[in-house]
């Protein structure tokens, strides 16, 4: 999840000087360095490695630490509080279903409906115990984040479209003939706009920070638009990549005599569209859902391009192929900035209508071992 | 406040609203104090927690009642009390650039490491506690779900090659672990064109179109050898987690997973070709044993790999995204065959490749002769008892025993050659005959299955120069056929010409080259008249010749089913000397015709007539 966008604050001077009803942009920027962090990032990606992946938790709070103290809103940077352990809980469940999916998978694959079946309740209970975790754990000037939605509408967004769709009716298979699973899935795809629309939707308007709910205007018709346009983006930017990359790949069989026409033409149509098509989807989205996302007196504009987004996603992943994955950190940094860069925060009216509860207190987080239930599977 | 206070200037939060509030921070061991516009707060300093460095982004330092400061100076934190100290340490390692770069070089080399090494091991040592049964399982899981997509079809071969395929498996995989679990499937696979693979736990597929490619069975065990070796040594299954594997292993270091979904797939799909070579290695040095062990030769393996090779340069789909180097692989079977080829079933090399060294040492010794000359094809059937190897090198023929009593090694020179031509075909067993100008006859047995006679009869007659006698001996047939005997003795005489090698004809050669004409033209006979074949002039009489006589003969003679002529009988002649009637007569002796054929029969043809003139000048 990207540092939350909520809080708003007042900036050096009192809170007499600011007026009711007038309308203040705050300053937002990200100031992070590309060098700082991938020295924080390489030493905690080796410790990973020889850790076998169990330090991954205390090196994903690193990440965000990062992050998100270099966040700066109107002078004060966000703060990620998490402890490792319920990440490295949710870690392990992760690695368990993995393993428990892919072994029926491939042992019994009779067994895999009921083992999908199983495991569908909770779902829900994942999507919102994770929500719930990464925003109880995103403070601003020592209030926190709330996240509080109910099991049934959890249930809805999770398993009513999307992914979280087609996973269910994986359990129905063999059950019901597959025409009509196929058939749902295809409606699935077909819908997936009006889900990402009730999944943002979910998100945001269950988040509350100092006691204002969230607000979220989009309409579906304009996530509809950014799919079928997505498409396009998918062939057309597959295509001009095949055409730089043909040249190149006409020399390289020039030099070594072998043919990599097969191996190579598909892979950059593939993977490279797709990169593209994502990276279109994300910039048009984030400027959709937080241009119409509200916090109390708090709106944001956000002015990401698609097409330097493309490019950004593009050069990092050359990037980050070409230096064996030292280049990440890097990237990351670069694709924050640039963000950050594009989003603008307004406040309007006063900030004294935030006022937290003791138990928003970032002091009210759990201790290092957390609940049982605290765990976050988010990426 | 005491002499060893530090003091900052912070940014004060109440805990209840995001408002921030100026303040400065006075704090020694024991008491800190918060002074502002609107604040006026102490606490023992033990009771504050100040968070993690990171970078050199502003600490905060948690108050006890909820509060929180926001402090800029990273020394003054360090004063107070760690929040988590495990990050701490990390901190302090992240701070120091010599910690950096040592991390960046020990991360090459531990990706470096386990990717090579690490992962290969894990994945073998968990693939060896797997148990063979439940590989099978997985593997026929594969199997059922590639067939279920429609990658395969039912296999259209015949019962018969199934069986005998079945058992040179059995024989091969007899006394390995696998052993019991063993399956070979057949399919039919037109998409994946000529291919074999294993699956995991001892399932092996072969497709129809690799087993037409091959030319004898031993192809095909050979390469059912090489994936026994891979099932044995349970390479499939280990294949499979290193890819498992190889992706938490990105998504472990890179620590966030919407990083790699996008740079990942790539990587894995460029990085899994290297995995195969030293697999393969494995598997071909364990399935030439396999070889081996069950009395067969390695040529065969070297043999299928040249097809496919030609095969996938032909657009045919291949086994070989992930075979590389399949010259080396060919050598070393080559060269790791206990055998050579008078022994080997046939080995298919191209031109200008070389002969493996044992080899050729062994051909060297058995013909006596310096093998200067680049091998084209080494034949030889792999029954015991049949005569020995043949080669066929660029310029010559070798037929080389297999045991002393079959006679010394024949060395024929293409040049040499005035037919060839494929013997029968019975079952299994082919052959190629090639006629020498002496009218020698060799016969070279070559495995019929497929073709393979067709190919050596190919060769011969490429490197020997074209259309073999008979061919123009058929082609003589047709136009007599036709009535056209001059066109038909015109090409005849060439046929001669061939079978002595283009010199002036020799009268003994020319005899020999004329038997084998009127052998071929029996052969397959067409119904036609007598054809002129051999007509040499007469030899002038020496009497004659001092008295510059001249003057001819006119004979009457019949030819009889062999083409040879009788019953002469002079009708007429100009013979001062009465030397030119002998003269003549010796000379139609010696004609050779190719007989009147009639009704498929040949029969004597009765008053053939010709005038030989002598003259001083002709």
């Amino acid at each position: 999840m990207d540092p939350p966008a909520e809080g708003l604050a007042d900036t050096r001077g009192t809170d007499q000087e600011q007026a009711e009803g007038a309308t203040r942009e705050l300053d937002l920027r990200f100031v992070g360095d590309g060098r700082e962090y991938f020295r924080i990032w390489v030493v905690n990606a080796f410790l990973s490695l020889v850790t076998l992946g169990t330090y991954s938790a205390w090196a994903k709070v690193r990440r965000k630490r990062y992050l998100y103290s270099h966040t700066i809103l109107d002078g004060t940077p966000f703060q990620y509080l998490a402890r490792p352990i319920p990440i490295l809980k949710g870690r392990l469940i992760a690695v368990a279903v993995a393993t428990t999916y892919y072994l029926s998978t491939y042992l019994q694959p009779g067994t895999l409906p009921y083992v999908i079946a199983f495991a569908i309740p909770f779902l829900p209970l994942l999507l919102r115990q994770s929500l719930a975790f990464n925003a109880r754990n995103s403070a601003y000037r020592a209030l926190t984040l709330r996240f509080e939605a109910s099991y049934g509408r959890a249930a809805c967004v999770a398993l009513l479209g999307g992914p979280g769709l087609v996973f269910a009716l994986g359990a129905l298979t063999g059950a019901v003939p597959e025409l009509y699973l196929a058939g749902i899935a295809g409606l699935s795809f077909v819908t997936f706009p009006w889900w990402q629309k009730a999944l943002r939707r979910f998100v945001v308007e269950h988040s509350s920070f100092g006691g204002q709910p969230g607000e979220m205007r989009a309409r579906a018709r304009e996530f509809l638009w950014i799919y079928v346009r997505a498409g396009f983006v998918m062939l057309g930017g597959g295509l001009v990549l095949l055409a730089a990359v043909v040249p190149v790949v006409l020399a390289l069989e020039a030099a070594t005599g072998q043919d990599h026409q097969a191996t190579i033409v598909p892979l950059v149509l593939g993977y490279g569209g797709t990169l593209l098509m994502i990276a279109y989807v994300r910039a048009r989205t984030a400027n959709l859902v937080w241009n119409a996302t509200r916090l109390g007196p708090l709106r944001f504009h956000s002015t990401i391009r698609a097409r330097k987004l493309m490019g950004i996603y593009l050069t990092n992943a050359v990037g980050i192929l070409c230096s064996l994955g030292l280049l990440v950190p890097w990237a990351e940094v670069r694709t924050q900035r640039y963000r950050m860069e594009c989003l603008r925060a307004f406040l309007d009216g006063s900030e004294h209508v935030f006022r937290g509860t003791p138990a928003d207190n970032v002091s009210a987080v759990g201790s290092e071992v957390g609940d049982v239930f605290d765990l976050d599977v988010s990426l | 406040m005491s002499r060893d206070s530090t003091t900052a200037s912070v940014l004060y939060f109440d805990g209840r609203t995001p408002i921030a509030r100026e303040a400065v921070l006075t704090a020694d061991g024991v008491r800190a104090r918060i002074r502002g516009v609107e604040v006026d707060r102490g606490y023992a300093t033990a009771d504050l927690r100040v968070s993690p460095r990171i970078g050199l982004a502003p600490r905060f330092i948690a108050l006890p009642d909820g509060g929180q400061l926001q402090c800029a100076d990273a020394a003054l934190p360090d004063v107070l009390p760690q929040d988590e100290w495990s990050e701490g340490i990390v901190a302090w390692l992240e701070g120091h650039r010599w910690v950096g770069a040592t991390s960046v070089v020990m991360f090459v080399l531990a990706v470096s490491l386990s990717y090579l090494y690490a992962l290969p091991a894990v994945a073998e040592r968990i693939a060896q506690e797997t148990s063979r049964e439940i590989a099978q399982r997985l593997g026929r899981n594969v199997l059922d779900s590639l067939d279920g997509a429609g990658y395969f079809g039912a296999t259209e071969l015949p019962k018969s090659d199934q069986e005998r395929l079945r058992a040179g498996f059995a024989e091969l995989h007899a006394g390995l672990e696998v052993s019991p679990l063993a399956t070979l499937e057949f399919r039919s696979a037109p998409s994946l064109g000529a291919n074999a693979a294993a699956l995991p736990g001892g399932v092996v597929v072969v497709t129809d179109d690799l087993v037409q490619m091959s030319h004898t069975d031993e192809e095909i065990l050979a390469v059912l050898a090489h994936e026994l070796a891979h099932a044995e040594l349970r390479h499939p299954t280990i294949s499979l987690l290193e890819h498992s594997g190889l992706a938490i292993i990105a998504s472990a270091v890179a620590g966030d997973a919407s990083v790699v979904v996008v740079a990942g797939p790539l990587a894995t799909a460029l990085l899994e070709s290297s995995y195969s070579r030293a697999t393969e290695s494995q598997a071909d040095e364990f399935g030439f044993d396999l070889l081996r062990r069950t009395g067969r030769s390695t040529h065969a393996f070297a043999n299928i790999m040249q097809r496919l090779m030609e095969d996938e340069e032909s657009g045919g789909s291949g086994l070989f995204d992930s075979h590389p180097d399949m010259k080396g692989r060919m050598r070393r079977a080559r060269d790791g065959a206990t055998d050579s080829p008078a022994s080997a079933d046939v080995m298919v090399l191209r031109d200008g490749e070389d002969l493996p060294a044992a080899i050729r040492s062994d051909l060297e010794r058995q013909s006596g002769l310096q093998l200067a000359e680049d091998v084209v094809l080494a034949v030889s059937p792999s029954e015991a008892g049949a005569p020995g190897g043949h080669v066929l090198t660029v310029r010559r023929i070798l037929s080389l025993p297999a045991t002393a009593d079959a006679g010394g090694p024949h060395i024929l020179d293409y040049a040499d050659v005035a037919d060839v031509r494929k013997g029968g075909l019975l079952a299994e067993e082919g052959s190629v005959e090639v006629v020498t100008r002496d009218g020698e006859t060799l016969r070279l047995p070559v495995p019929a299955r497929l073709g393979w006679p067709e190919r050596v009869h190919e060769e011969i007659l490429r490197r020997s120069g074209g259309i073999s006698v008979r061919d123009l001996v058929r082609k003589a047939q047709k136009h007599a056929a036709a009535g056209e005997t001059e066109r038909a003795a015109g090409i005849l005489q060439s046929a001669v010409a061939r079978l002595n090698g283009g010199e002036e004809a020799d009268p003994a050669r020319a005899s020999t080259a004329a038997d084998r004409i009127v052998a071929l033209w029996l052969e397959a006979p067409v119904d036609a008249d007598v054809v002129p074949l051999v007509r040499g002039n007469p030899v002038y009489p020496m009497a004659a010749r001092l008295h510059a006589a001249e003057g001819w003969v006119h004979l009457r003679y019949t030819v009889d089913a062999a083409g040879r002529t009788n019953t002469m009988e002079v009708l007429d002649a100009e013979d001062p000397q009465g030397a030119f009637e002998g003269a003549a007569i010796e000379a139609v002796e010696r004609f050779r015709y190719l007989p009147r054929i009639v009704d498929g029969v040949a029969v004597p043809r009765e008053d053939v007539e010709i005038v030989l003139s002598f003259d001083i000048a002709g």
